[in-house]
């Protein structure tokens, strides 16, 4: 009988069982994208990262201590084979050789792969992807960067240079000067293509050949340089990136078991990465589970307005069962067996639709992003059905235990004398008098000490325990209350909003505005759980959006105000000194490869400009005249004026000119202070400052030019006094100074070839494009003399990319939640004109046209779902805007005004359709039905 | 005891509503339920009618129909020289705004407004008369129903015959010709019901204004000029009431006990009175 009563109740009302299956379906169905993307997320970002670093997982080579770095591979791959979770092992030979094509020639990496080789993707941009010897002539692929460089197409015949890596004796040096031999051959390129994964590096630059090829060329008979292993994909399948990356060791465990570490050098790109990125994927994470919790929100909220709305509809037939004699649980039974019913219909449907949404949406967008095929997707795992599943019970449970208590707890009266059953019976006056703890007040009092708690307890120990899990929750639990918290506190904001949009509305339909004002102000029935979902569902999108929006507009000043200048040449060091220990000194312990004469040629290369060249930073002290302050600095060498190199923003004084920084270059024992140290030290232009020097007893007295807010890019001139308290200041001077200063007098005058440069700061010649010319240098230079060359331009192109990967990644996750709060915004709004239909009734017998109606309830749907989503953006753009500028003055970078153009737009463009369709559909009966049949269901 | 100006005074002549063998069914479950079964009544303006009759004798269809609230499934209504039959909706709702207020058993205040508001959103509607107009008519009309000290106040501060003076006000606050009234005092007290019909028999006597209403309450029929008994879809009887005989001068003077006097209409039975010969004979006025 039960059945039948819940079948026809839930016929009776349609619409709300349909509405309800819909908004079950969607959110259903976006929690289970969520819960899929998660999934995917992690399953492919081993495959993320390995575009990065190579999609390998161990790479076994000689040590460089050994006689010979060439070794026979044929027993280690047998051996390699044999061990439980290698899939493939393969030999390679990969170093850098010199390419010569014509007349141009530079230095690139090359990978010679046997043909099995497939590890990584190759895509060809041109010509085929065909290695092999043709006509006696192999052939080669040139991957993009340095086809472009070197000017080579398909057909070009290329000569490549190779020497074998060179060994050196234990405990010493490589020696630079010793002879290796060079072999050359001549190969045709038959393809030009970009690589993901192939050659471990991150770019395009290089050259890839067939090995056989390569060893029958040069005479290597059956030698290899290294062995690239692969292992099973299913060590990653882990939620804890740590512990994916500790299988992986503990297969290359066994590998060292049974090759032994000896004779091999054991590197672990992928995992290593993958560790290293665990952070990031924690926040994606916690970002993922956030839209997820607010989604989930709105169909609860949802689910609850609804099956209120049906239970105080059959009050009075709920009463009749009482009088008849059901038991209050009979009750509770008919509205949780109602939502039930409901409930798998649409979690059946939503799973079908999640699983739809990410085989075809979600999962080739990441599939793009981590460069996998959508043949090799991952359908939605059983993992991900079961959480949303539970999930979704969950909330339909907590969303009916109200309606249903309320059901179960129904007065006789209502069905006998409806106008009193609202008043106090005999069994409230019971309750009353009884005394009970009030929750409320301990509740208040867990939620005053949540930040203190989360402050002195639980961030620390999950800092200094390192455990993920927590830190991912943590993470998750401070974004959820930073934007709960934000949307509360701005909550307040809607009524300005209102009162804004109805002064608009009366301005463009002031009798549709007469009406719309009194309902919105005045209104008792306010939905202030809907109106919060909204704040909620709005403030997230919109700081995360305007974020990136900040990031995007400031992309390009903070790279300019902290690189300093277009171009930074950094060479490798080596460390010398002995590692570990306390008395390392700092100032000794790494020698540059920067040589005067490698200085000179990098710096007189005709496409750059400008150049300045800094040393390294010698740690010392300073004090005033009789030392009554000090403090521990970084002094810096400037061999050159740095104002035409650096951006003309980057420097920044606040006592003397930007002359200073030229002055010093050429006047010795001058020097340029940060702000900070300035106002500790309480010295300013023209005073002089004691210097303490290397050696013993060896202090140099220094006149300060210029007292500096900012250089950029050079060392730490800054304001903030904690960075003098932390010995984190530095001082400039010119390059004879600082060789002066850092020389202990006692063992003779400086050495003046001693390379103490260890950063070039560059400019281009007029007309040049910076991308290529990154890509020319780095030929050049780059790995011929070991020296990176950083490019500001480069890093404002890559970071502005990934904010736009981010936005798209955002706007998928904000359409997703919009369609929810859509679907809670029609609910309400249903709900609502159901409750006034006597007023409708009463409007239309007095005479109101039915377009009059639609116009006030539209009008009343949009103002409340917009005012909400505004207030929502205004909580969301402001803090975007706190932390930027938060950020900003602690790294003392100014902030660009910047405003997201599309996700917020979107956002409000959706709650504006989403308010006209739901008061148009809800109102639809209405208007058409004569006001006497809607009185007359009252 | 209000002041109840003698009908006299008010020239009645021509027929204001005009219903022609007018039948009306309702679809129950897979049954056709006749709520009017050619029905034909002559209203003329100026004149205060009520309809009684038991239970689905079709009086508050028939009050619909003649409110141009619902139509009729055959015959013809004819409301101030519009034939309704064959408007649209729209057209019915204008026709409404600008002729007819309406007077409901459970008020139907828009409770976010006050009570001046209330009293202005018709004319808002209408948008006849400019703001200020509006609202000065809008107090005057409360003043007249004894709120003037309410204006301001929502219809959950007011008692139930407050909130019905407010929906009386509201009812002509565009000047209609005709007033519709349904179970007026049927959610009031006796004694606030006589108060209501006291002041509706007050907007007949003084301002001309034609009402139709519905009560089940015999001794609320007696405000009335002539009441229309109906049974089974059908009119079977019409009288004139005391008020009409007592030359507008309602015979309880509000006292609730004279009321039991008045004529048993509750049913099929005929009333004592005769028509009152000042007015059309039965026959005319009922075809």
């Amino acid at each position: 009988m039960i059945m039948t009563y819940i079948r026809r109740n839930l016929w009776r009302r349609k619409v709300r069982t349909i509405l309800m299956v819909l908004s079950l379906i969607v959110g259903v169905g976006t929690l289970v994208a969520l819960n899929a993307t998660v999934e995917s997320y992690r399953r492919f970002y081993a495959g993320s990262v390995s575009g990065k670093v190579g999609d390998f997982d161990l790479i076994l080579s000689r040590p460089e201590t050994a006689p010979n770095r060439l070794f026979d591979p044929a027993e280690t791959l047998t051996t390699l084979a044999a061990v439980p979770g290698v899939r493939t092992a393969l030999p390679r030979i990969q170093g850098t050789v010199t390419l010569i094509a014509g007349d141009k020639r530079g230095d690139t990496l090359m990978v010679a792969r046997r043909a099995d080789d497939t590890l990584g993707d190759i895509e060809v941009e041109e010509g085929t992807a065909d290695v092999a010897v043709r006509d006696g002539v192999p052939g080669a692929i040139i991957l993009q960067q340095t086809a472009d460089v070197l000017g080579l197409k398909v057909g070009d015949a290329v000569e490549i240079q190779y020497a074998p890596p060179p060994s050196r004796l234990k405990g010493r040096a490589p020696d630079e000067g010793a002879s290796r031999r060079r072999t050359t051959g001549t190969w045709t390129v038959r393809a030009i293509a970009t690589q993901r994964g192939v050659t471990g590096q991150d770019g395009n630059e290089g050259v890839l050949v067939d090995l056989a090829a390569l060893q029958e060329r040069f005479g290597l008979g059956q030698l290899a340089e290294r062995i690239a292993v692969d292992y099973d994909r299913s060590l990653y399948d882990s939620r804890d990136p740590q512990r994916s990356a500790f299988r992986t060791r503990a297969v290359t465990d066994d590998v060292r078991a049974k090759l032994g570490d000896a004779d091999w050098v054991y590197l672990m790109p992928r995992p290593r990465a993958v560790i290293d990125g665990a952070n990031a994927f924690i926040f994606w994470q916690s970002l993922i589970t956030m839209y997820g919790v607010l989604s989930l929100s709105v169909v609860g909220m949802l689910i609850r307005t609804l099956i209120m709305t049906n239970v105080q509809e059959q009050t009075r037939e709920m009463a009749i069962l009482r009088i008849l004699g059901a038991p209050r649980t009979h009750l509770f039974n008919i509205v949780a067996a109602e939502v039930a019913a409901v409930g798998s219909l649409g979690i059946g449907l939503g799973l079908v639709v999640g699983q739809a949404v990410n085989n075809l949406a979600i999962a080739p967008f990441i599939a793009g992003r981590a460069g996998e095929t959508v043949a090799d997707l991952p359908l939605v795992s059983v993992r991900a059905i079961t959480i949303s599943v539970i999930t979704a019970f969950l909330v339909l449970a907590l969303s009916t235990w109200a309606p249903a208590h309320k059901a179960a707890t129904t007065k006789i009266t209502h069905a006998i004398n409806p106008g009193v059953a609202d008043g106090l019976g005999l069994e409230d006056l019971a309750k009353l008098r009884e005394r009970r703890p009030d929750f409320k007040v301990s509740g208040r009092g867990l939620v005053v000490l949540t930040y203190p708690a989360l402050v002195f307890f639980v961030f620390p120990l999950a800092f200094d325990f390192g455990i993920l899990w927590v830190l991912s929750a943590l993470i998750f639990g401070s974004l959820l209350s930073l934007i709960v918290g934000a949307a509360l506190v701005f909550y307040i904001v809607i009524l300005p909003f209102e009162r804004l949009l109805v002064f608009v509305l009366k301005r463009f339909a002031p009798r549709i505005g007469y009406f719309v004002q009194r309902t919105t102000f005045r209104g008792k029935v306010r939905n202030t759980l809907i109106s919060l979902m909204i704040v909620m569902s709005a403030t997230l999108p919109a700081f995360l959006s305007t974020s990136l929006a900040l990031g995007i507009a400031n992309t390009d000043t903070d790279q300019r105000l902290t690189g300093g200048a277009p171009f930074v040449v950094w060479p490798a060091w080596t460390f010398v000194g002995r590692a570990g220990g306390a008395s390392v000194d700092p100032n000794q312990a790494a020698v540059s490869n920067f040589r005067p004469e490698l200085l000179n040629e990098v710096r007189s290369d005709a496409d750059f400009g400008a150049t300045a060249a800094l040393t390294y930073e010698f740690r010392t002290r300073v004090k005033d005249g009789v030392g009554l302050r000090d403090a521990n600095v970084r002094a810096l060498g400037v061999d050159a004026d740095l104002r035409p190199v650096l951006y003309p923003e980057a420097i920044e004084m606040v006592a003397g000119d930007d002359s200073a920084v030229a002055r010093v270059a050429g006047e010795p024992n001058t020097i340029v202070i940060g702000a900070a140290l300035a106002t500790y030290l309480d010295l300013g232009v023209g005073d002089e400052l004691v210097i303490v020097g290397g050696g013993r007893d060896h202090e140099v007295p220094m006149t300060i030019v210029g007292v500096a807010k900012r250089i950029g890019g050079v060392g730490n001139f800054t304001a903030k006094q904690t960075a003098v308290w932390g010995g984190d200041c530095s001082v400039l001077m010119g390059l004879e100074s600082f060789r002066i200063l850092a020389n202990d007098p006692q063992l003779g005058p400086p050495d003046k070839k001693t390379p103490i440069v260890r950063r070039l700061f560059a400019t281009h010649g007029p007309g040049i494009d910076e991308q290529q010319l990154t890509s020319d240098l780095r030929l050049r230079y780059a790995t011929q003399n070991d020296l990176t060359i950083d490019s500001t331009a480069e890093t404002v192109q890559t970071i502005r990319e990934e904010s736009k990967t981010g936005q798209l990644f955002l706007i998928v996750l904000t359409a997703l939640t919009s369609v929810l709060a859509v679907f809670g915004v029609f609910a309400v709004i249903y709900v609502s004109i159901y409750g006034r239909r006597g007023e409708i009734g009463m409007m239309k017998a007095i005479g109101t046209p039915g377009r009059h109606l639609l116009g006030v309830f539209v009008g009343e749907a949009m103002i409340m779902t917009l005012s909400a989503t505004l207030t929502g953006v205004t909580a969301g753009v402001l803090l975007a805007y706190a932390l930027r500028m938060s950020e900003g003055f602690r790294n003392e970078l100014p902030t660009h005004f910047a405003m997201d153009v599309i996700v917020v737009p979107a956002m409000l463009v959706l709650m504006i359709l989403a308010s006209l369709v739901s008061a148009t559909w809800a109102t639809h009966g209405y208007r058409k039905r004569p006001a006497i049949a809607i009185l007359r269901t009252l | 005891m209000p002041n109840v100006v003698p009908h006299s005074d008010v020239i009645i002549q021509d027929v204001i509503i005009q219903i022609d063998n007018v039948h009306k069914s309702y679809v129950m479950g897979k049954e056709a339920v006749p709520a009017l079964r050619g029905v034909s009544l002559d209203i003329r303006r100026g004149e205060m009618v009520c309809l009684m009759g038991p239970s689905g004798s079709g009086k508050t269809t028939l009050l619909n129909i003649t409110g141009g609230l619902d139509s009729p499934g055959r015959g013809h209504v004819t409301i101030d020289g519009h034939n309704i039959v064959s408007m649209k909706e729209e057209g019915l709702a204008r026709l409404r705004l600008a002729t007819m207020g309406f007077v409901f058993q459970t008020f139907n205040l828009l409770s976010n407004f006050t009570a001046l508001e209330n009293v202005e959103a018709p004319m808002v509607l209408l948008g006849k008369w400019p703001r200020r107009e509006r609202k000065a008519r809008a107090e005057a009309l409360l003043t007249s129903v004894g709120l003037g000290d309410r204006m301001e106040h929502y219809p959950s501060e007011l008692s139930g015959g407050q909130q019905q003076r407010v929906a009386i006000a509201r009812a002509l606050a565009n000047d209609p010709a005709i007033v519709i009234g349904d179970e007026m005092t049927g959610d009031l007290d006796s004694a606030t019901g006589f108060e209501i019909m006291t002041l509706v028999r007050d907007l007949k006597d003084r301002q001309g204004k034609t009402i139709v209403y519905v009560t089940h309450d015999p001794r609320m029929a007696e405000f009335a000029d002539y009441t229309v008994h109906m049974l089974d879809g059908r009119i079977v009887d019409e009288a004139a009431s005391a008020i009409h005989r007592a030359g507008g001068e309602h015979p309880a003077h509000g006292n609730v006990a004279v009321a039991a006097d008045a004529p048993d209409h509750d049913g099929a039975g005929s009333p004592a009175s005769a028509p009152y010969a000042r007015t059309a004979p039965v026959a005319e006025r009922s075809r």
